[in-house]
């Protein structure tokens, strides 16, 4: 298919299992210490007066226009076709300047010193799921086009909406 | 029990209490989470800010053990608003009046006292279930405490007087094992082959192991094998159970691994994992069963675990039910029914649900209840029954107490230890399994007890400080977690860490019994699992904590 692909996060279903960071690093023999996508997770204050914890996956989001790439002194990372963002170690030196320059913290430095991170499973079929998503027990992990994104999450407020009003008619605002 | 992807598809509300699905079940929560999104509305009752409770759209979080008077207080107050279900309860069960006067004393205003949940939110919850077709969904949270058995039976009556029971979509479950079913499995096929002459035994409380070894006299116990467990980890009072240990002749475990049994055993066998060996997997809160094939043979010297215990059987003169060659595919078929699709339960693809005449998909829909009565029990027959036969705490209705090791309980103890500490499933591990495993400890690091800031800025302990948590019994040494989200004067130790990292909860725990029945040192002639309750307390303990290099 035509097109870049993303991961979505769906941050109301994700609960901090950590299932996907565990199938990231079977899936890419990935050492102790770096996390190609890692759950971050804060306590929020609710109305109520009662605490509740929001979590989120983060990985390399893939930008179009990746700061890491210019900021790499050795031409070391490289963006394909398909968009992927990806990073030769034979050409890497280990520097961290891509890590300053990602507003994500993607970059991830093995054992070696040198930068590694999230290939969106490029050695997999470019159409199957990637570890991370097929892994994730409650389905927070979804990856595809942009625009396949968009529409799905548009059809889900359309639904949550239409849930809403029935809650409504029944006496739950 | 209803299963969740039947529940889910019918139900109105949703009540999770005392479950985290998150960290225990949560091949559950996409089913809830997906019944969310279509707006219905999920509470969950947890003293913990569990995952699963960030996903609630109301969290009532009760103080630790209040949870029978936060039931209480509902049922009193949907019968005093008449939002009680008066055809139900008229046809379907036994003890209304008795309970409407008991309950009469848990006003919303006390109730909210008591449990440290606002009144305005407690009425609310209990509207929305009572005027739904609504499911409670129960985990050991409010059960692992000395009054669990009654905050039990405090939320199967909520569940009866709004007539939410036996409708699909509208029922009460407790945690069942599928496999558990009565009948499924030919237990005593295998226990009790034809003719032999098996004598009846003392049987001994699991949750009494370290008092009941110490205390049994006639004959005592000089030898114990610890299989598929984690006696020393797993079991409060952790220094009575090594005291038990210590006296025995013979300590055998059976493990992979170098836990704190095989820290403590005289001799390990080897075991083989679940790989090398045939077994059969039924899990908590559904009703499907695998079989589990053999995808190596067995590695080194080590051997199935039903081999060494055929070997075992042999050794010591039972050659006839012990046969040489039987596999355990072939002990397998003889537990299950000859019915049961044995081959596609062996299929990769094939977990199969056991037959409707052991497990309906909605029980209780005929209105027929195994109870003397026939009904639903508010006043329970049974326990009042029970009670004239064993010690114990045996109301027959639901009454509420503090936990006996709790501030309330124990104002005394509490002078000296004031935290309340609970011990809850660890997310990352099964109870002490995994705790080896580099990639699963990279993602919850070292051992860690959570407190609330209050708590920790009046001991002067800073999130990531180690600390010591104390009590008369024990220590445990951890990292401490400073959070927002931690209830005042209740802290958080997950079960499970190896005895050997300094760090375990039940170092801190005692080993008293939790109700209904008192088991004293553990030692019993009959059982009853159902009646006669067989947790432990995990939740009734107080302790200190200070910072590890002043004390």
């Amino acid at each position: 298919m035509e097109g870049t692909r993303v991961l979505y996060f769906d941050m109301e279903r994700c609960v901090g299992c950590h299932a996907c960071e565990t199938a990231c690093k079977i899936e890419n023999n990935i050492s102790i210490g770096p996390k190609w996508i890692e759950v971050v997770q804060h306590d929020v204050l609710k109305d109520d007066g009662t605490w509740t914890m929001k979590f989120m996956p983060m990985n390399c989001r893939h930008c179009a226009k990746a700061p890491c790439i210019p900021a790499c002194p050795t031409g070391a990372i490289e963006q394909g076709a398909d968009r992927v963002v990806l990073v030769n170690s034979r050409l890497c030196i280990g520097c961290a300047e891509c890590l300053q320059a990602c507003p994500f913290g993607a970059p991830q430095f093995g054992p070696g010193g040198l930068m590694e991170k999230c290939t969106l499973c490029a050695h997999r079929d470019p159409e199957a799921p990637t570890a991370c998503e097929q892994f994730c027990p409650v389905g927070a992990i979804r990856s595809g086009r942009p625009q396949e994104l968009s529409s799905q999450k548009r059809k889900q407020c359309l639904f949550i909406a239409a849930a809403g009003v029935t809650a409504r008619s029944t006496g739950e605002a | 029990m209803q299963t969740v992807e039947i529940w889910t598809r019918h139900t109105e509300c949703i009540i999770i209490w005392g479950c985290n699905y998150s960290a225990a079940g949560i091949h559950h929560l996409r089913y809830i989470l997906e019944a969310k999104e279509r707006g219905v509305p999920v509470v969950v009752v947890d003293s913990y800010v569990t995952a699963v409770a960030s996903k609630a759209d109301i969290h009532l979080q009760p103080l630790p053990g209040t949870d029978t008077a936060l039931a209480l207080g509902m049922i009193n107050y949907l019968v005093s608003s008449k939002l009680h279900d008066r055809d139900f309860i008229e046809r379907h069960t036994h003890g209304f009046e008795e309970l409407r006067e008991a309950v009469k004393e848990w006003t919303l205003k006390r109730t909210a006292s008591v449990t440290g949940v606002p009144a305005d939110k407690i009425a609310r919850v209990a509207e929305l279930y009572a005027t739904r077709h609504s499911m409670i969904e129960c985990g050991y949270g409010h059960q692992r405490y000395t009054n669990g058995h009654q905050a039990q039976r405090a939320v199967s009556c909520l569940a009866a007087i709004t007539g939410n029971v036996g409708k699909p979509g509208a029922h009460c479950n407790f945690m069942e094992v599928g496999a558990a079913y009565t009948g499924f499995l030919n237990s005593a096929r295998v226990q009790s082959p034809a003719n032999a002459d098996i004598k009846k035994t003392r049987l001994i409380s699991i949750s009494h192991f370290g008092p009941a070894l110490r205390a049994a006299g006639n004959p005592p116990i000089r030898a114990v094998i610890s299989w598929r467990g984690a006696l020393i980890t797993q079991q409060p009072d952790v220094k009575g159970m090594l005291e038990a240990i210590r006296k025995l002749d013979l300590f055998v475990c059976l493990e992979q691994f170098m836990t704190d049994d095989a820290r403590w055993a005289d001799i390990v066998l080897p075991a083989c994992t679940m790989f090398e060996q045939w077994g059969i997997h039924p899990s908590y809160r559904h009703q499907y069963l695998q079989v589990q094939v053999p995808v190596i043979g067995p590695l080194y010297e080590s051997m199935p675990d039903i081999d060494f215990w055929c070997e075992l059987g042999r050794r010591m003169g039972y050659k006839k039910y012990f046969p040489k060659g039987k596999t355990g595919l072939d002990w397998l078929k003889e537990l299950l029914p000859r019915d049961f699709d044995i081959k596609q339960a062996m299929h990769p693809k094939g977990p199969v649900r056991m037959p409707e005449r052991f497990c309906l998909p909605v029980p209780h829909m005929s209105g027929r209840f195994s109870t003397p009565t026939g009904k639903i029990e508010l006043f329970s027959v049974m326990y009042e029954e029970r009670g004239k036969k064993f010690p114990g705490e045996w109301s027959p209705l639901p009454v509420y107490y503090p936990p006996v090791e709790s501030r309330a309980g124990d104002p005394k103890r509490a002078r000296k230890y004031p935290l309340h500490l609970t011990s809850q499933h660890p997310p990352y591990r099964t109870h002490s399994q995994f705790y080896t495993i580099p990639y699963i400890y990279e993602i919850d690091g070292p051992p860690w007890v959570g407190m609330s800031r209050a708590d920790a800025e009046a001991r002067g302990i800073k999130d990531g400080d180690r600390v010591r948590v104390y009590n008369d019994r024990g220590e445990a040494h951890c990292t401490a977690r400073v959070r927002e989200h931690i209830l005042k004067g209740v802290v958080e130790l997950d079960s499970g860490y190896y005895v050997s990292t300094g760090a375990n909860a039940n170092m801190l725990m005692s080993p008293r019994a939790a109700g209904p029945r008192d088991v004293g040192a553990g030692i019993m002639q009959e059982y009853d699992f159902q009646l006669d309750g067989h947790t432990i307390p995990y939740n009734d303990c107080l302790v200190e904590i200070g910072k590890a290099e002043e004390v």
